[in-house]
């Protein structure tokens, strides 16, 4: 088997045992960028050269003795809005391609304490602000979006040219490209993960998290980047469980609330199907369900875009008087109508989204619920240019609002959630199931989801993705 | 230019491109004639969305910037 078509969990143990390089797995995930990157675009830069020269001495260093953890030697990616020392850091837009910056963001300092191997900066939706990533290309398929704002990270994952990644998710950026392609992503808590040295795209929302393989390679990712930072205003100081070790605990017991609205209207039938089928596998692993209604819904859009917006042109107002044709199209027009939004309508968002919060709480403690659980998004990958969905009823939908919906929900609450992997429509797309849970709670939702996939079994693993020619033999 | 996006007697979709002209003007920015027509249906559907927040009766809830801590305790 190449290295590269093992997971974080899989490598670490060789790499622990000295049965497996990370030279020889770094150099294996290279390759791979090298034969698919034509085709799948994920990353902004590649730091080969340097990815190497980490690789040899994380080497060195276990030959040493000196194990680090489950992440020494493991290549990881990280989205191209996090600073790293040396390398451009151009949020994927015409704006910074000059910004090299020389400080390592505060995840990618823990990424690189834990001993991992950087391999360079995944594409992002310009500033995050987006769900296409043009260009990046679904490694599922071609011809669709990976999702965004994060579809480099998370086509990178699936295409494995890395084993894991970096996401930050503003309105669903990571659960959504993880979705979409086919990989699990978590949106942590707001707070649990420092913010320091990755470029904003609304600061109140903002949250960084991983992309992974699978739930098990999340909970290492998180373990590694979690935890107090005094240099992000909006970070906890509160202690960081042991996510790995509780993953195995299972659903025996646990109260899981199934919308009855919000997430069901419109959708796609396949994902309707897809996601309830998953539910009912957690039902059967021992989870009770319990229907809830999700209260204030018909304000989530509005209170999400209203800060989005508002907050996004905030900080690309100086650069849009300046250089605004530097811009994307898409980009431009959103950080201009974010202008417009008048700041007694952002404060009356901002105090919907607390009436938003407090009547989760309400929610979760009226029902004892660990966690909510829903399909992730309403519908698979859009095609490259696709503009508007057709629902069942016949309805159409621009492709944007629909995704926002169904993300939105726990950027408001500031709630952890998860993507996983839970099947595929009829041409192949994956579909995810989102599990929300309570605030600081991403064990429990990590375990959730590691439960779902046992139940699943190999369903629950996506077939490898055949790019173009380039089949890789696992 | 005065725009009451809240007022029942002037809903969002009376924006129009004198409206908007003024609002680019109010915010120094500058959009050509072939963005206009764009720019302003974006603006005009996130009005309405504005629009609809507008109708949360949010009673005494206070203003805490989306930052409160104290939701995770």
């Amino acid at each position: 088997m190449e290295p590269r078509n093992l997971s974080i969990a899989e490598a670490s143990r060789l790499i622990a045992a000295r049965e497996l390089s990370p030279v020889d797995l770094t150099q294996s995930v290279l390759d791979r960028a090298a034969a698919v990157e034509e085709q799948i675009h994920a990353f902004q830069t590649l730091t080969a050269d340097a990815a190497l020269e980490q690789a040899r001495v994380a080497e060195a260093e276990i030959a040493r003795g000196q194990h680090r953890g489950p992440l020494h030697g493991i290549p990881i990616g990280v989205k191209d809005l996090y600073a790293t020392a040396g390398d451009p850091t151009t949020a994927s837009s015409r704006l910074l391609a000059d910004n090299v910056t020389d400080f390592d963001a505060a995840a990618v300092e823990r990424l690189r304490e834990a001993g991992a191997v950087i391999v360079g900066k995944t594409r992002t939706h310009e500033f995050a602000f987006g769900i296409t990533s043009d260009p990046v290309r679904n490694p599922r398929s071609l011809e669709h979006i990976p999702g965004g704002s994060s579809g480099g990270s998370a086509a990178a994952v699936v295409a494995r040219e890395c084993l894991g990644a970096l996401g930050s998710d503003t309105g669903g950026s990571i659960r959504m490209p993880a979705a979409l392609s086919g990989a699990t992503g978590i949106k942590p808590t707001f707070g649990r993960v420092s913010r320091h040295g990755m470029l904003p795209l609304g600061w109140s929302l903002d949250t960084a998290g991983p992309i992974g393989r699978d739930v098990e390679d999340l909970a290492l990712l998180l373990q590694a980047i979690a935890g107090y930072d005094p240099r992000d205003p909006g970070s906890l100081d509160v202690p960081v469980p042991d996510f790995s070790g509780e993953l195995g605990r299972g659903v025996e017991g646990l109260r899981l609330g199934l919308p009855t609205n919000h997430f069901w209207h419109p959708i796609a039938t396949a994902v309707e199907s897809s996601a309830r089928a998953a539910i009912a596998r957690l039902q059967g692993a021992g989870a009770e369900i319990v229907e809830v209604e999700l209260p204030l819904s018909e304000y989530y859009a509005p209170v999400g875009w209203a800060i989005c917006l508002s907050e996004a042109a905030t900080y690309h107002k100086p650069a849009l008087v300046e250089r605004g044709e530097l811009f994307g199209m898409d980009v431009r027009s959103q950080v201009e109508v974010g202008q417009f939004v008048l700041a007694t309508d952002y404060v009356r968002a901002q105090r919907v989204r607390r009436m938003i919060k407090d009547a989760w709480r309400a929610l979760f403690e009226r029902e004892r619920l660990d966690a909510v659980v829903a399909p992730t998004l309403p519908a698979t990958a859009p095609r490259v240019g696709q503009q508007t969905f057709t629902w069942p009823d016949g309805t159409e939908e621009d492709t944007t609002p629909p995704f926002g919906r169904a993300s939105l929900p726990a950027n408001i609450t500031g709630l952890p959630a998860l993507s996983v992997p839970c099947g595929a429509d009829e041409d192949g797309l994956p579909i995810g199931l989102q599990v929300i849970g309570r605030p600081l709670a991403e064990a429990t939702v990590l375990a959730i989801g590691r439960a779902y996939e046992r139940a699943a079994g190999p369903e629950a693993r996506l077939p490898e993705p055949l790019i173009g020619s380039v089949a890789d033999a696992a | 230019v005065t725009v009451d996006t809240h007022s029942a007697e002037a809903p969002a979709a009376l924006l129009d491109e004198r409206d908007l002209i003024g609002l680019m003007r109010a915010a120094r920015i500058e959009i050509g004639d072939d963005r206009r027509a764009g720019i302003l249906q974006f603006t005009n559907m996130f009005r309405g969305l504005l629009d609809q927040l507008a109708q949360v009766d949010a009673g005494e809830q206070v203003f805490d910037g989306g930052f409160d801590p104290r939701w995770v305790r």
